[in-house]
């Protein structure tokens, strides 16, 4: 009955922390001043991981699209006659159904993990922590919401990464095709599905490697009192690693979008003198 | 686990800031010519179908060099990522925005252009010879 009450007491908590976070921690984020107190610490990072996770959802549902809108005219262009007006095929139809359904269930997971957890800002308030054992609490605590973070994000990375280089493989098959069509050249070369697969195992074989160390960490968490600082330093190793992966999908984004770049810069240049302009 | 944190251990916040400093605006101008090309392009399949070409979009584009500018500057690694999320969502936006509105334009100017250069194959005429 006292469970029962007590769960009913965090709903409110719940409701008005992630209305209320938003504004307080508004307030307190500034990154050029340290934070010195756990409550402000974690109130910037509640927003900066919110924000992040709603960020990497929206360029992931942008990339996307943008695959989506490549596809279709990968496709299109390679009809004969070419038609003249664009027509959606039962199986776009059904491939877009089934991303805005992936995408809606991705967004639907992301709010609840900030909407049914209880913020760790709004914890530090209350009760919950009081008692011998609370430093253990707020360590486990926070390494498991940050190794969620940690694994979300390293999900996305790889996610952008394995997008954009399909992006560009079929962007460049819709290059070849406008260059068929408009400069005679021969046709291009036809190849099988392309290397979709394999860089999508890479990047889940990537995720796999980052949930491992994070399990390790969130599951073999000190038992000993740490307290709130003490505990986020000890994540410092992983947040680097992550950081580190950042930089060297960096390093493919650069290629990749300066690629499609000149792909489009090309198809500009191609189409250009058709254009009367 | 030790793997992970001997990869970690390889690196630091500062050296993700020093990195960010380079690769961000690298990334940035790339995206800047990605927009840039997609805005021409569909201001040119607009133009084929005697259609006002975009404006708005330009401006948007044009408003996001002031923070872009700051990349190679930026104090920390939460102010490049939030400068970043600034810049790239309204590039995002802005390509979005032309899918949406443009993509039955450009096939149906894609069409016309090609029935142009089909229909006097005996002229003679060439791709330059269309641009007047």
């Amino acid at each position: 009955m006292t469970r029962f009450h007590v769960e009913h007491l965090l709903w409110p908590q719940r409701v008005i922390g992630c209305s209320c976070l938003w504004a307080a921690s508004a307030n307190a984020v500034s990154p050029h001043v340290p934070a010195t107190t756990p409550l402000e610490h974690s109130l910037r990072s509640f927003m900066l991981q919110t924000t992040a996770e709603m960020a990497g959802l929206f360029w992931l549902a942008a990339e996307l699209a943008i695959l989506f809108a490549v596809l279709v005219a990968r496709r299109h262009l390679a009809a004969e006659p070419l038609p003249t007006r664009l027509r959606l095929i039962p199986r776009e139809r059904r491939r877009a159904t089934y991303w805005v359904w992936i995408m809606a269930a991705l967004t639907m997971a992301l709010l609840s993990r900030h909407l049914f957890l209880v913020p760790l800002p709004v914890l530090l308030a209350t009760d919950a922590f009081a008692g011998p054992n609370a430093p253990a609490t707020l360590s486990q605590a926070l390494h498991l919401r940050n190794g969620i973070h940690h694994i979300l994000w390293t999900a996305f990375v790889a996610g952008w990464v394995v997008l954009e280089c399909t992006i560009l493989y079929h962007g460049l098959h819709v290059y070849r095709r406008l260059r068929h069509l408009f400069a005679k050249d021969p046709p291009p070369a036809q190849h099988g599905y392309p290397g979709f697969f394999p860089l999508l195992f890479l990047a889940i074989l990537a995720t796999a490697i980052r949930c491992e160390a994070i399990g390790a960490v969130v599951f073999t968490a000190s038992d000993q009192a740490a307290v709130y600082f003490t505990a986020y330093e000890a994540d410092a190793a992983l947040r680097n690693a992550v950081l580190l992966f950042l930089r060297c999908a960096g390093v493919v984004w650069i290629a990749v979008e300066w690629a499609a770049a000149f792909i489009l810069l090309r198809c500009f240049r191609l189409l250009k003198p058709f254009g009367g302009c | 686990m030790n793997g992970i944190t001997w990869f970690g251990d390889l690196f630091s916040p500062e050296s993700y800031l020093f990195w960010s400093r380079i690769q961000g605006p690298a990334w940035t101008l790339a995206d800047f010519v990605v927009v840039y090309y997609v805005l021409r392009l569909a201001n040119l399949c607009r133009g084929v179908m005697g259609r006002r070409p975009h404006r708005f979009a330009w401006l948007v584009l044009a408003g996001t060099i002031p923070f872009a500018a700051t990349i190679p500057f930026i104090p920390s690694g939460t102010a490049f990522f939030k400068t970043e999320l600034l810049v790239t969502v309204a590039h995002f936006l802005i390509i979005l925005y032309v899918l949406v509105t443009d993509v039955e334009t450009a096939a149906e100017a894609l069409a016309k252009m090609l029935h142009v250069d089909q229909s006097a194959p005996n002229e003679g005429l060439t791709p330059s010879d269309h641009s007047g």
